[in-house]
């Protein structure tokens, strides 16, 4: 096929892989326009001769510029596509240059000549419709005229029978291409033979005269067509042949007066072998307002309807494709799906077929743009062209909904049909809605074919089509947009490329197609680099290598790429950079050709990226590596972790890096007792420990498992060289185990740790494993234990602390019994934790504790039993271990001494209350009396509360004990009468008198302002003994309140009154402020009150308005006014009225002597007399009341009758009729005989069943007679207004008399 | 006419040594062997930089270096293999002749007990490298002649029985040093390199080069 010719041409293997229904593109030879025009005309049968002409001059001039003519001088071949390309971009500036990748625009010179020489020569008019099909291409013309193309765009016929009905307004072809429809602007469809141009039926009368063809369609059915019409009705043409003759009937399938179609569109299934859809014939109509789409056979039926507005001039859309369907159980689907568009927004359905086999369509989804669509058009399944109505094309995709390209056409000169929609060769009688919606239509000029679209100027034929994705690489690599390209082809690769065209096959074969161009396009790149400026060679060296390794291409990473770089410095230094993040992130694998790997250790050591180096030399496999080099590097620049890990990977010699590296660590730490280590040594030790630690653990170093087998000789090897008794280069000074002493040096803790997760691995749970503890465990204690003393300036001596953590570190293995210990090391190791070192600040408390710990870890273990109590105790007296001491004494079930040692250590101390409450009673009674003082110095509250729930019948004892500090006493008695008085719980103790009275004398001693609250309260002592007290320390206040509660009021009186004078004076002496005096004379004026009627109160004022100092007359004057008004407002409820006048009239001098002061004071006097006597009013109405209340409810029961349930005496079991005096029921209605009552006068029967009787009120025998009534009112007084006071006014009893 | 490059190893592809138009390129493994201090060390460095060293300190584990070395029409690129002989490495060993498309196993003419050793290295390699390594027999240190202990047809008797090529060396008067590379980069097949690069992995192939690529022919400098 040509196709294949012009694919080999180009050079692509894969062009043909392009779908078969491609139509030749060939570009216009801009060499052949140079031939002169002819000056007579040709006629059309000169034309039809002309096959290969298309030369006609001039006539293309407005679509090619000078530049086009100059650089495309080649024919058809890449060169020519090429320029085409490459000169057309200056017809599109705006676009940017990254998007004119995907679509690609070609002018079809040969047809778009030969309309141009048709419509100049024979008159032919413009082009007005298109139709493509089979290898056939038709235009139709504005003069009526059918010009046929084959696809060499050779013209093969001219049909020039319709020339007087008007322009060719619609053209289609049937499925295989052999049968053409061609609709006409005055209303005829002719139905041509389409490989000669012959006509074959003329149909006429198939739709109402005077309406211009809009569309004319095959259906999948040779015999069925559509048609519409400028009035917006569809059509329905059947084609019969009845013996030879061929004919039409014709159907109206819908009247535009229900609304005008302005495009249809049936779903054509023709492609496809099968689907469930053949037997239906499904047209989409799209009428102004709405979408219809029905099913025409086998039956009628409406489908779908879908509203679809926009504004007037937006033509209306419809598209079918089939698009293959994934669905979730990996079967493939072939379903249609429909997209309609109006103006700026696209809708999707797509066909289903229910079980039921009826057709739903189910929308899919909304797209919105930005422009108004004038055509829409599938590319493929996944890409859309919209042309909107600035004549631009936009290439979106369905899927991503994401505008790919923009290319803008407003050089092709579309040709649009409004002269059809509007019906100008028929007379125009169309509606103006149908004439605006025609304005942008361009149905029948804009057709998609295959995968390209095909776009009608007025003049020429353009193509468009999405580029395969080969061409757009190499579209981009001719541009040498290298980075681009490459981009573009990993996704590719990737799988993850928009508007892929051209890449079939199996995903695995797509994806080894793409690499192999891919892996071109960057060996052109890398070709590229030669020419590249050293500045800008970092990044295209470094993009180079990452496409590589995106790629997966390790061949043209170590070979190629590598050839290239490996001579310029710049080169191989970006290109090495470039491995090490993929290499540490692991997109690459970790092996490098040994020449690279030696240049990348190189460098890094020049660049002193010594971190990133051994990130790199640990990760790649040891024998793409120099190791004499990488040995030494990382020996020169400290790189342990590297260098272990060579020395174990590659040699497996797990002992090696012991032996090399601990000498060096030793060195370090012997020259580090001048100076500090340096951070170098530290990560050494660093490095050493946790090999160690990964080795004995069984793990891998620096990270992963080791393998199979290896792990026990690891552990073995390692242990074994640690436990060395020498060093290889031993001098003869060291001592024994060089290595653990070094480790321990360095960081005894660390060691140990290393040591414990070692200790957990089963070889070491083993009976030979425990053995091996033993061992280690020995030569730990004999490393610590020295034999002689070691000064600190000694080779390998340990610090306390050091020591320290061993010991424990050994205690804790003896504890757990998983080693033993001979007594006598045990002795000397108990004796070594309980030294007391001198330099004491040194020695963190830290240590101690540890130490402490460690005795408590082997006393808890019982390994302590051949050491004798006294001597543990006197070494943990000396050592100050409490806990030690506190254990043993446990031990001894000496209680006293445990609590001492207890209460000794400050941060125990308060654990010991919840230690006590554990202990025996009797234990405890000793206890706490030995240690009474310390534990109320501790908290005397919970000793309150211990003494008093668990014994307390032995304060005495414990007061005693506190004798001679009564500060204690008092915490404890104050502990204990807070608790007495106010705790919550039930207390069962009391307090006798004579401790309160002992309390009482404490507080009198140690806070004395307490008292008078104390005494306030319920303080529980002999009033008599209080007095004695208080007078003991002459406390005035306190004499004066006991005074007053033993109703001496008097006594109490002048004792205040003695007290305020001497304040008085103290205050016009200045010492003391005003307010004492008041609060004095308060108080003062409150005695007074209380003891109303006892005392006269006119001593206070006389002491008041006593003058007493001539110096300060002024001072004491102010403060005798105040003291006055208090008194006096005080005690005017208790006195009567007239005197408290009469002494503010006589004492004019301390109201301050003006007449307001004394309105003032006089108010107020007033003010507390009314509230007084209001106050009394109030209580007296209130009593009168309730002793009303009582006496009516006692007259009402009274009133009552009282039958007795029984006929009998209970006391002497005989009827109470026969009484010889008279006999009593009570209101129980129990009945007696008066003379057996007896004295006491109750109910017995009550009083056994209810505890409580009735008692006999009158028991007087009457004669009988009904009582008199009595109206009960309230008492007068009740009512009455009267302010006189009246209390308890003599009220008559009532008569009760004749009750019974 | 052969022409051994003296610069570095690794320039090569650009440049040609005689303009010839058609060229190849072969990438060879080639593994030192033998006892420690018969002077594995010096006779690369001897032959890749033209260097002698008194006093060569020893290898640890391996060296790796490349020497590129033009022989009519092909370009031989060794990938040369400098194993340390000392016993604690001698697992190391196989790592690098497995794979490797030659191998010299040197000893020391002064050393009776290098000789022994070379033959058990002959022998391992006979049994465990592959089938169709080419194996050289090198006997180095021939400058000091008067002390020789091995003598030179015992030596050349055991290669012949064996299929070894043979040489007495001198890395410090650099006699014989090209000539044994060289006569093994003529022994080494150069025309189904392909097949072998596959099996061997890292990257040894044989690439074509278009000859008018070249712009600069600078080589022997």
């Amino acid at each position: 096929m040509a196709e294949n010719v012009l694919g080999s041409e180009i050079g692509f293997q894969d062009y043909h892989a392009t779908e078969a229904i491609h139509l030749d593109i060939e570009e216009l030879d801009d060499a052949e326009y140079a031939i002169p025009a002819v000056e007579e005309p040709p006629s059309l049968e000169s034309i039809l001769t002309e096959l290969d002409s298309g030369s006609l001059s001039g006539t293309e001039d407005e679509f090619v510029t000078p530049a086009e003519i100059l650089g495309g001088s080649e024919t058809a071949s890449v060169g020519s596509l090429l320029s085409l390309n490459s000169v057309s971009k200056p017809f599109r500036p705006s676009q940017s240059q990254s998007s004119s990748a995907i679509l690609r625009h070609v002018i079809l010179k040969g047809i778009s000549s030969q309309i141009s020489s048709a419509s100049e020569r024979i008159n032919a008019g413009l082009a007005s419709a298109m139709a493509a099909g089979g290898n056939m291409l038709v235009i139709g013309t504005s003069h009526g005229l059918i010009l046929g193309f084959d696809s060499n765009q050779t013209l093969r016929w001219c049909d020039q029978e319709a020339r007087h009905q008007g322009s060719v307004s619609a053209l289609c072809f049937n499925h295989d291409g052999s049968r053409l429809l061609a609709g006409f602007a005055r209303g005829h469809i002719l139905m041509l033979e389409s490989s000669s141009g012959k006509v074959l039926r003329t149909l006429t009368d198939v739709h109402p005269p005077g309406t211009a063809v809009l569309h004319v369609k095959f259906t999948d059915s040779p015999k069925l067509a559509l048609c519409s019409d400028s009035g917006g009705s569809v059509f329905e043409l059947n084609f019969t042949r009845v013996m030879g003759v061929r004919g039409c009937d014709s159907k109206c399938l819908f009247s535009g007066s229900r609304g005008e179609v302005c495009t249809l569109e049936p779903l054509l299934l023709n492609q496809l072998p099968t689907h469930s859809l053949k037997n239906y014939t499904l047209v989409a109509m799209a009428t102004l307002s709405k979408v219809i789409v029905v099913s025409i056979r086998p039956r009628m039926r409406v489908v779908l309807t879908h509203a679809l507005g926009g504004t007037a001039i937006a033509p209306p859309q419809v598209s079918w494709q089939l698009v293959v369907i994934q669905a979730a159980d990996s079967t493939r689907v072939v379903d249609p799906v429909l997209a309609l568009a109006r103006d700026d927004a696209v809708h999707f359905y797509q066909v289903c077929t229910e079980r039921n086999s009826r057709i739903r369509l189910s929308p899919l989804q909304r797209v919105t743009v930005s422009y108004m669509i004038s055509n829409l058009r599938w590319l493929n399944a996944r890409s859309l062209a919209l042309l909107d109505t600035q004549e631009k094309l936009h290439l979106l995709d369905v899927r991503l909904q994401d505008e790919l390209e923009t290319l803008d056409l407003s050089r092709v000169g579309i040709s649009y049909a409004s002269s059809h929609f509007k019906g100008l060769s028929t007379g125009g009688n169309v509606s103006k809605a149908m004439a605006l919606a025609g304005e942008r239509a361009c149905y029948n000029t804009v057709i998609a074919f295959g995968s390209q679209l095909l776009l009608l100027g007025t003049k020429s034929l353009h193509a468009v089509c999405i580029r395969t994705w080969t061409e757009r690489l190499r579209h981009l690599t001719l541009q040498r947009r290298f980075p681009e390209a490459l981009a573009l082809g990993l996704s590719f690769y990737q799988d993850k490329g928009q508007a892929v065209v051209g890449l079939c096959g199996s995903k695995q074969r797509r994806k080894q197609i793409a690499r192999d161009k891919v892996c071109d396009v960057l060996i052109q790149y890398m070709d590229d680099l030669n020419h590249c400026s050293v500045e800008n060679c970092a990044e295209v060296v470094e993009s180079c290598v990452n496409f590589c390794i995106q790629l997966e291409n390790t061949d043209l990473l170590f070979g190629k790429l590598w050839e290239l770089v490996c001579e310029t410095d710049e080169f191989r230094g970006s290109y090495l950079r470039a491995l090490e993040g993929p290499l540490l992130n692991g997109s690459l694998a970790p092996r490098l050709p040994p020449l690279i790997s030696q240049q990348l250790v190189t460098l890094y050591e020049q660049e002193e990226r010594l971190d990133s180096l051994q990130a790199i030399i640990v990760l790649l496999d040891v024998d793409c590596l120099d190791i004499h080099q990488v040995t030494k590097v990382c020996g020169q620049q400290g790189l342990w972790e590297a260098l272990i890990y060579l020395q174990t990977s590659a040699l497996s010699d797990f002992t090696a890096p012991i032996h090399q590296l601990m000498p060096v660590l030793q060195m370090a730490l012997a020259n580090a007792r001048t100076q500090k280590l340096s951070p170098d040594k530290i990560r050494l030790g660093n490095a050493i420990l946790v090999y160690a630690s990964c080795c004995l653990a069984g793990r891998g170093f620096p990270r992963g498992n080791l393998p199979e087998g290896v792990t026990q000789r690891a552990k073995a090897d390692v242990l074994r060289a640690l436990l060395s008794q020498h060093s290889s280069s031993a001098s003869d000074a060291e001592r024994q185990y060089p290595y653990i002493r070094t480790l321990l040096e360095f960081d005894a803790k660390g060691f140990l740790d290393v040591i414990t997760i070692a200790f957990q691995e089963p070889e070491f749970m083993s009976e030979m494993g425990l053995r091996q503890r033993q061992r280690l465990i020995d030569i730990l204690l004999n490393i610590v234990l020295p034999t002689t003393p070691l000064s600190p300036d000694n080779y390998d001596y340990l610090t306390d602390e050091q020591r320290a953590v061993v010991l424990n570190f050994i205690s804790n293995e003896v504890a757990e019994s998983s080693v033993t210990l001979e007594a006598g090391a045990l002795n000397r190791m108990v004796e070594m934790l309980s030294t007391v070192t001198n330099n004491s600040e040194d020695m963190s408390r830290d240590i101690e504790v540890e130490k402490e710990n460690a005795i408590l870890q082997l006393l808890h273990s019982k390994k302590l039993t051949n050491i004798s109590d006294n001597c543990l105790l006197n070494l943990a007296h000396n050592a100050n271990f409490l806990r030690v001491a506190e254990t043993i004494y446990c031990g001894q079930e000496d209680w006293i001494s445990v609590c001492r040692c207890m209460l000794t250590d400050k941060s125990r101390r308060y654990e010991v209350w919840e230690w006590l409450d554990c202990l025996p009673l009797d234990s405890l009674q000793a206890v706490v009396t030995a240690h009474a003082a310390e534990l109320v110095t501790v908290d005397a509250a919970r000793t309150a509360v211990l003494i008093s729930n668990r014994m307390p019948n032995s304060l005495d004892n414990i007061l005693q004990k506190m004798n001679e500090d009564p500060k204690l006493e008092y915490a404890l008695l104050g502990a204990l009468y807070q608790l007495i008085q106010y705790g919550e719980e039930d207390i069962k103790m009391e307090l006798t008198t004579g401790i309160l009275e002992k309390y009482l004398k404490l507080m009198c001693d140690l806070e004395p302002e307490r008292v008078v609250q104390h005494l306030c309260g319920p303080h529980g002592c002999r009033l008599n003994e209080v007095l004695k007290i208080v007078q003991d320390i002459n406390h005035t206040e306190a004499i004066a309140l006991m005074l007053e509660k033993l109703g001496n009021y008097q006594e109490a009186f002048d004792l205040l009154l003695a007290d305020l004078q001497s304040l008085f004076e103290m205050h016009c002496g200045g010492d003391i402020k005003s307010n004492k005096a008041i609060q004095a004379t308060s108080e003062l004026a409150a005695l007074c009150r209380r003891a109303a009627g006892h005392l006269d109160w006119m001593p206070l004022v006389e002491t008041v308005l006593h003058p007493y100092t001539e110096n300060n007359i002024q001072k004491g004057e102010s403060l005798q006014g105040k003291l006055l008004r208090i008194v006096l407002e005080s005690l005017s409820g208790t006195t009567t009225l007239s005197t408290v006048l009469e002494q503010i009239l006589k004492h004019p001098l301390a109201t301050g002597g003006t007449i307001g002061d004394i309105r003032e004071l006089l108010t107020g006097v007033l003010t507390h007399s009314c509230y007084d006597q209001t106050l009394v009013e109030a209580s007296a109405r209130l009593v009168s009341m309730e002793l009303h209340e009582a006496l009516k409810k006692s007259l009402r029961d009274a009133g009552k009758a009282f039958q007795n349930v029984c006929l009998y005496c209970p006391v002497c079991r005989r009827g109470l009729s026969q009484c010889t005096d008279y006999a009593v029921v009570f209101r129980c209605g129990h009945g007696y005989h008066i003379s057996c009552i007896g004295d006491s006068k109750v109910c017995y029967q009550c009083l056994r069943t209810k505890g409580w009787a009735p008692t006999v009120t009158n028991s007087l025998p009457t004669t009988k007679r009904p009582p008199e009534k009595r109206k009960n009112q309230p008492p007068s007084l009740t009512t009455d207004r009267d302010l006189r006071l009246r209390l308890a006014p003599q009220i008559l009893l009532p008569d009760f008399e004749g009750i019974f | 006419m052969v022409v051994i490059m003296v610069t570095m190893a690794s320039r090569s592809t650009a440049q040609r040594p005689n303009g010839s138009t058609q060229g190849k390129i072969c990438q060879f493994k080639l593994v030192l062997l033998g006892e420690s201090a018969v002077g594995k060390s010096s006779l690369v460095l001897r032959f890749v930089k033209g260097q002698f060293h008194e006093y060569q300190e020893s290898t640890i584990g391996a060296a790796f270096l490349t020497q590129t070395v033009c022989l009519d029409d092909t370009t031989v690129k060794f990938e040369i293999w400098d194993t340390a002989g000392q016993e604690r490495y001698h697992s190391l060993a196989p790592m690098y002749y497995r794979g490797a498309q030659a191998a010299i196993v040197v000893y020391d003419i002064t050393n009776q007990d290098t000789f022994v050793r070379a033959t058990t290295w002959v022998k391992e390699l006979q049994r465990q490298a592959s089938p169709n390594i080419v194996i050289a027999l090198a006997g180095n240190k021939s400058d000091l002649g008067n002390k020789r202990v091995v003598e030179f047809d015992e030596a050349q008797t055991y290669a012949d029985e064996n299929g070894l090529l043979f040489m007495e060396t001198s890395a410090k008067t650099a006699m014989n040093v090209n000539d044994i590379f060289l006569a093994i980069a003529k022994k080494l097949p150069k025309n189904e390199q392909t097949g072998s690069a596959g099996t061997s992995g890292q990257g040894r192939r044989l690439v074509e080069v278009e000859g008018q690529k070249t712009t600069t022919s600078n080589c022997c400098k």
